[in-house]
């Protein structure tokens, strides 16, 4: 049964090629919202993901940024809105990951990471939040990892960086509630595409070995349970962390 | 065969309102009721739908129930909305929920655990096999409450007999995970019912004032979360989901 739970909202999606990215974008569309989706390095496949998502509506956009650049965020955010007149619905997805041991991370490498990871979410929300608190309504959704909520083997600086984004989600969802202002975030496990697809066969057996599901998760149930996180259905729910991890 | 969901609990306030959404979204119903036939039958279920009474308390009683159930149906989902309030246990309409540990009787905490906790295991007990035996993924959504997972008054049987369910829960869907069953706990705040009135008026007004929203929840929004775990979830299990508007 096709629900669309999501027609007509606006919906920013932060770091959009990427394979969790595109997913969210795709479902998003499919449940009826309008999509904008930002990219940074993956011109081809952002050209692609425009194309598909334009098939099922034309009112889907993509913006080139960076956003670790605090003016180039306020700009794009600013002529999107001008654009699209309003932001319903913003899911902070951008983040990047280096398997790096701890001894081999270096200042250049935790900088980067967390300016992606922590800095970009930051800037990006700062941008976009002025705009919810007029509407008086909004939703944000942080795409977390289990890397910031288990205790697992992860590269230090990336589960660091993923465990900041709960403090991010809890204070800010306090903040921001008397605005109707919804912050949760959404913590997945090993996905089929992704890291999953890197990590060495012995790392991912003991992983499948803990899982009560036996498997990892595909960007598609993640994308399928983002869809009802942001919609209207969700209401009561702020400052929560939803791990989805298949029983590990 | 269509896949039925099976609601323990349907003639309470959180449980009427889920087979309700349920039932809306053309998922058939089995609603399981107790004591309260006349608001199961207000829930007017139809069709494929069907209310059965059941002391869920009873083993021998589940067991009945599963007999009743198994050649008719192919079960998907069990979501267990039972549970009891303090002054339900002592049927004193005196006692608000901020009773201190002093004046619980061990026979009150006891009866506390026999409906909150126990209940559920026997109901899990009795009832996994018929999820076991469809093959697809299903879901067990067991519906707690905020105690075990934030500090907040509360009495003390009460929060105990409901944080247990966290406990319960991980060690379900752990165990389950291989037959494709995810488990849940869905942990709503303070909800919009009757039952808001037997709790303190200094309570109420620290959740309004701590609480994100500044509202109490509905318990059409938390059937809401409940409905998707039915309809949609595969791959979330062994999580506690706070549904408390930020508290």
């Amino acid at each position: 049964m096709n629900i669309k739970r999501l027609r007509n909202k606006n919906i920013f999606v932060t770091g959009g090629t990427g394979a969790l990215g595109q997913s969210f974008c795709t479902e998003f569309v499919k449940n009826g919202a309008n999509v904008t989706f930002s990219w940074y390095k993956n011109q081809k496949i952002a050209t692609n993901l425009l194309g598909r998502l334009k098939k099922i509506n034309p009112n889907c956009h993509s913006i080139f940024l960076d956003i670790t650049k605090k003016q180039q965020v306020k700009q794009a955010v600013g002529d999107l809105i001008k654009l699209i007149d309003r932001i319903d619905i913003l899911v902070n997805n951008s983040g990047i990951s280096e398997a790096l041991p701890f001894a081999f991370i270096e200042e250049n490498d935790w900088e980067k990471l967390m300016n992606v990871n922590i800095k970009g979410t930051f800037l990006v929300t700062s941008s976009v939040l002025p705009h919810m608190v007029r509407q008086r309504s909004g939703k944000i959704l942080n795409i977390g990892s289990i890397a910031g909520t288990r205790m697992i083997e992860a590269p230090v600086h990336y589960c660091t960086s993923k465990a900041a984004l709960i403090g991010f989600t809890q204070s800010l969802s306090k903040e921001v509630g008397r605005y109707n202002i919804q912050v949760n975030c959404l913590a997945p496990g090993l996905l089929n595409k992704g890291v999953a697809e890197k990590l060495p066969p012995n790392k991912l057996e003991t992983y499948l070995e803990q899982t009560a599901l036996g498997r990892v998760g595909t960007v598609e149930e993640a994308a399928r349970c983002a869809a009802f996180l942001i919609s209207d259905k969700n209401s009561y729910m702020t400052g929560s962390i939803i791990s989805m991890d298949g029983g590990l | 065969m269509k896949d039925y969901c099976i609601v323990f609990g349907a003639s309470g306030v959180l449980g009427s309102e889920i087979c309700k959404l349920l039932a809306n979204a053309k998922i058939p119903v089995v609603g399981v009721y107790y004591k309260n036939k006349n608001a199961a039958q207000h829930l007017k279920l139809s069709g494929k739908n069907k209310i059965i009474c059941c002391d869920v308390t009873n083993d021998e009683e589940l067991k009945k129930l599963v007999i009743k159930l198994d050649p008719k149906i192919s079960l998907d989902s069990i979501v267990i909305s039972i549970g009891a309030w303090p002054e339900y246990i002592s049927e004193n309409e005196n006692h608000t929920i901020n009773n201190s540990i002093e004046k619980i009787d061990c026979y009150d905490y006891a009866q506390m655990f026999e409906l909150n906790t126990y209940a559920i295991l026997k109901i899990c007990k009795n009832l996994v096999p018929l999820l076991k035996k469809n093959k697809k993924a299903g879901n067990i959504i067991i519906i707690g409450s905020l105690n075990g997972h934030k500090l907040i008054p509360s009495p003390v049987h009460f929060a105990g007999s409901k944080s247990a369910l966290k406990g319960v829960t991980e060690s379900l869907a752990k165990e389950l995970g291989k037959y494709n069953i995810c488990v849940n706990l869905i942990c709503p705040g303070i909800l919009e019912s009757p039952h808001l009135k037997i709790i303190d008026k200094d309570l109420r007004d620290s959740y309004l004032k701590h609480t994100a929203y500044g509202r109490f929840g509905k318990p059409e929004e938390i059937a809401e979360v409940v409905n998707w775990f039915v309809e949609g979830n595969t791959y979330i299990s062994g999580q506690s989901i706070i549904l408390d508007g930020g508290l």
